[in-house]
């Protein structure tokens, strides 16, 4: 029902109890009593008048919208008249709240959030695995291996990365340099946003050494240079030249700033040196689980025909965002709970408050039931205070986090 | 829950009897609800004491069901009232309230009259 349609029924409600009594009083009149007499006779006589409204409106239908602004209304009075006791309630809560959403945006950050790639759940991190079930960094050999004869990627690349120090830009820098092999930016989806890629001549032995750099390295040292051709830049005496700049954002793997094709470096012919990590796009419709059988076949393969001259027994296929978490992963969920448990404990202080409170308030209520407040409007009284407590705290909250992020 | 159904029945009964009494009240003409309440009294001998607590949510109550109408009007006395009115549903729903009392009224005096009961029997 609309909230006028409610008013003008309210006002009728009160217009005929009245002419009740104003006939009730006539009637009295007419048989001999006083007017005052009759007066005090008929409200005797009807009882109640609120309470008697009150359970007529209530067969009106339940006006939810209307009990809860007058209970808020109520929740507000009382907090107002008692502001130590809201002061300490609303910062226990304050509390429990913001250590709660800290800790949660970080989680969101770093768990949660999806990786900031295209199709990121596609992207798996690729390893060996010994006998052990330890997972291990690829061999050249068995990369190879794997890239040839899997039926479910649709792409493998090995790359590694280091700290070097790298001059060329207008100041000399230590960075971290990655070593990426050919598939490596098709699985990640990136291409640069200037200059132009690796292209094939540039990924085989002996090529004249070609980088890629990132958007803030360009920004930055390169003074956004549009010219590529005429920088080269120096990193750990290998020189290469710069033949592009990759999107803003993009800093796979460890924060990199300059990427080199894997292929200029020698290629060592063994199936235990474990060097290189391994990234992989699963195919459209291929499952985890799929490609961990598809490749720890291939594993299994090698396995067999080399025997002891080998260390892997099968392959580890773990979503990428997993793989890059792996090691905070189960320390953040504990401060997550633990954090949890603190906005517990706030709530639960502030529920001993409110129950003090209540003790304190026995006489109000002892009227208030008296009046005709039913059982329900009396328990439903006092969650509006809770409600305006953790409005009141979520506000405080919000203050200190925007102080926060003006004040960095 | 064989409890609380005799519990609701319970109330069902004393609900239903202030309905028919006011539902057979308006048989007769529309009505204000202090005239519902008069005439109710008067009509039981005085017995029957209609609590205006209950005579107000019950008139609203049958009205939401459809089983009265109400208008304002303006009394002998220059007083604007309420009045309410018998709806065609309302005199279909009193039927029926009506038969059901009797069924109620005829099983009470087979209990409270036994004799009478086997004497038929």
């Amino acid at each position: 029902m609309s909230f006028s349609g409610r008013q003008k029924r309210e006002q009728e409600l009160d217009e005929e109890i009245g002419s009740h009594l104003r006939m009730a009083e006539r009637d009295l009149v007419e048989r001999g009593e006083t007017p005052e007499e009759a007066r005090y006779a008929a409200r005797r006589e009807m009882g109640n008048e609120s309470l008697i409204k009150e359970v007529t409106r209530s067969m009106w239908g339940t006006d939810w919208i209307g009990i809860w602004f007058q209970d808020l209304r109520y929740g507000a009075r009382v907090l107002r008249r008692n502001p130590g006791f809201t002061l300490i309630a609303v910062f226990t809560l304050a509390l429990g709240i913001s250590a709660t959403t800290a800790i949660f945006s970080v989680v969101y950050g770093v768990l949660l959030r999806p990786l900031p790639y295209d199709r990121p759940y596609q992207l798996v991190k690729v390893s060996e695995k010994s006998s052990k079930g330890h997972e291990m960094n690829l061999a050249d050999l068995n990369f190879q291996d794997f890239r040839a004869q899997n039926r479910s990627l649709q792409g493998l690349a090995e790359f590694s990365s280091g700290v070097a120090s790298v001059s060329g830009g207008s100041e000399p820098k230590r960075l971290i340099v990655a070593m990426v092999s050919s598939d490596f930016f098709p699985i990640m989806r990136v291409s640069p946003i200037r200059g132009r890629g690796f292209a094939p001549e540039d990924q085989r032995f002996g090529a004249g050494p070609v980088a890629l750099v990132s958007y803030s390295y360009w920004k930055q040292y390169l003074n956004s240079t549009d010219d590529l051709s005429s920088v080269r830049l120096r990193a750990e005496n290998r020189s290469a030249s710069v033949v592009g700049v990759l999107p803003p954002g993009f800093r796979f793997p460890d924060d990199s700033d300059v990427w080199l094709p894997r292929e200029i470096a020698t290629m060592l012919p063994s199936r235990t040196a474990h060097n290189w990590e391994g990234i992989a796009r699963l195919r459209d419709g291929v499952t985890l689980g799929q490609a961990r059988d598809d490749l720890s076949a291939i594993a299994g393969a090698i396995k067999r025909q080399y025997g002891e001259n080998v260390d892997l027994v099968a392959a580890s296929v773990q979503p990428l965002q997993e793989a890059l978490t792996s090691t905070v992963r189960s320390s953040l969920l504990i401060l997550l709970g633990a954090v949890g448990f603190l906005l517990l404990v706030a709530c639960a202080n502030v529920m001993n408050l409110l129950l003090a409170q209540a003790a304190a308030r026995e006489s109000e209520l002892a009227i208030r039931s008296a009046l005709g407040a039913s059982r329900g409007r009396m328990v439903g009284n006092s969650w509006p205070k809770r409600f305006c407590f953790r409005s009141w705290a979520a506000r405080l909250e919000y203050w200190r986090h925007c102080g926060e992020s003006t004040g960095s | 829950m064989p409890q609380k159904t005799r519990y609701e029945n319970r109330i069902e009964l004393l609900q239903g009897t202030l309905d028919l009494l006011i539902l057979q009240t308006l048989r007769w003409g529309a009505q204000h609800g202090y005239g519902i309440s008069q005439a109710i009294r008067s009509q039981s001998g005085e017995v029957f004491q209609v609590d205006t607590g209950s005579l107000y949510p019950a008139l609203h109550r049958l009205q939401k069901q459809g089983w009265i109408d109400s208008e304002w009007k303006v009394s002998e006395n220059r007083q604007r009232v309420k009045e309410y009115r018998l709806t065609a549903q309302g005199k279909k729903q009193l039927a029926s309230e009506r038969s059901r009392w009797k069924q109620v009224m005829e099983a009470m005096a087979g209990i409270l009259n036994p004799s009478a009961g086997e004497g038929k029997a």
